[in-house]
């Protein structure tokens, strides 16, 4: 994961969920490992996996089907998400330039850290 | 069901080597105990276990105060590593003292364990290697299916894999029983993924009692170079200098405010950047006015710069 931010560990736990669903590591209906297999291959607290699940859950990324588990769900474009994430990116562009970044060199980045496919996170 | 400690304090021949502890312990916790040598973590465990009267203070097991005749052996875990019975016992006769003191004691939940990994049952204490007593501990702990496990040092002079094995058993535990566990260690690095809490045992008291997941959202590491070396005076103010590497500072911010953050960039520094925060940082934080920490350094941020 490329974001060094001092992210909690629940936050960049269900960071790198949505991540391996955007990059095809995760398909919708796939079931994801149970807490307690997350908590022992991130070595984390369980409570910390449970409330990345709750968080992922929330965001609409996984679906708890009682008594089978955890599985990735068809997640349909949020409207207002999206409002926030467009400004978002327009104030940081404005930002970007001012710092004297160019347009090409967004370009570059964007070209050489992502995929066609994977427009979210590198 | 709580373990509440409160304003405990033990002397040893005249010193204080703990003084006015006081934390609730809540169940499903794993909380993390850290401290430099001699901090008193040792102490606090046999205080806690009634093993060294107190001279003042009390604990609590679901409000009932314990003291020397409590048995609290349904409650609370605890195996002295450094002063136990064991010596060259076999595990068979380690495995009876158990059953008997722990009335929960699952003598099959054991020996399973111990199969796994391929100790021989037949194995007396000492013949075994350090990272084997670490699990058999980890064994005699989880099959007295107590609630509370208190773990002195697990991971002292175990091999990275023997390590895994042990917060492999505490995770489970923790996800399948919701034991609590109250864990001192200086493997940061093991404690920094698991722990909810730590508590930071500096003079013999609990300096801080961080929730690990809070901080983390709270807290910054920037790694930074001023121009000139002039440190702004709220970053001096708000940041704790924990390593300088030529002219290089790393800097944490336990509360990384909008003021701090705009105070940073009005510095235009000539390089920033934000590193991932680790416990041992949060630790160094704690400690950087010791004596033999930074031999100094800190003065760069303590003292105005010139130019």
């Amino acid at each position: 994961m490329q974001n060094p931010r001092s992210l909690a560990y629940y936050e960049r736990l269900a960071l790198k969920v949505k991540d391996q669903v955007l990059s095809g590591i995760w398909t919708v209906g796939d079931k994801l490992p149970s807490v307690r297999e997350m908590a022992q291959q991130e070595r984390l607290n369980p409570n910390t996996v449970a409330k990345a699940y709750r968080q992922l859950e929330s965001d609409g990324v996984i679906e708890v089907r009682p008594g089978k588990g955890t599985f990735i769900k068809n997640s349909p474009p949020s409207a207002p998400q999206q409002t926030v994430l467009w400004q978002q990116l327009s104030a940081w562009l404005i930002n970007a330039g001012t710092a004297g970044i160019t347009r090409q060199q967004i370009d570059d980045y964007l070209d050489t850290n992502f995929s066609p496919k994977e427009v979210v996170h590198p | 069901m709580t373990v509440s400690v409160s304003q405990l304090t033990k002397r040893i021949a005249n010193r204080e080597i703990i003084t006015d502890i006081s934390f609730t312990w809540h169940p499903g916790e794993i909380t993390g105990l850290v401290g430099r040598n001699g901090a008193g973590k040792t102490t606090l465990f046999r205080t806690m276990m009634m093993q060294y009267i107190p001279d003042s203070g009390t604990i609590q097991v679901d409000q009932q105060p314990i003291s020397q005749n409590t048995d609290f052996a349904q409650h609370i875990f605890f195996v002295d590593s450094q002063d136990n019975f064991f010596s060259s016992s076999p595990l068979t006769t380690i495995v009876d003292w158990y059953t008997l003191v722990y009335p929960a004691f699952a003598a099959a939940d054991f020996w399973s364990t111990i199969q796994h990994f391929a100790i021989p049952e037949s194995s007396r204490w000492s013949s075994l290697s350090k990272g084997q007593q670490a699990t058999i501990l980890m064994a005699l702990a989880l099959a007295s299916h107590v609630p509370y496990i208190i773990l002195d040092e697990p991971f002292a002079g175990l091999d990275v894999i023997a390590r895994e094995e042990v917060t492999k058993m505490i995770i489970d535990a923790a996800a399948d029983h919701h034991t609590a566990f109250l864990i001192s260690s200086h493997d940061l690095e093991e404690l920094d993924g698991i722990s909810d809490r730590v508590l930071i045992l500096k003079d013999h008291r609990i300096m801080h009692d961080y929730q690990l997941e809070s901080l983390r959202e709270e807290a910054r590491k920037i790694q930074v170079v001023f121009r000139h070396n002039q440190v702004p005076p709220l970053v001096k103010k708000e940041g704790t200098l924990i390593r300088v590497t030529g002219q290089v500072l790393e800097i944490v911010f336990m509360h990384y405010t909008e003021a701090v953050d705009a105070a940073l960039t009005a510095a235009q520094p000539v390089f920033s950047e934000e590193l991932p925060l680790t416990l041992t940082d949060i630790f160094r934080t704690t400690a950087v006015h010791d004596t033999d920490y930074l031999m100094g350094k800190e003065e760069i941020l303590h003292e105005p710069a010139q130019s």
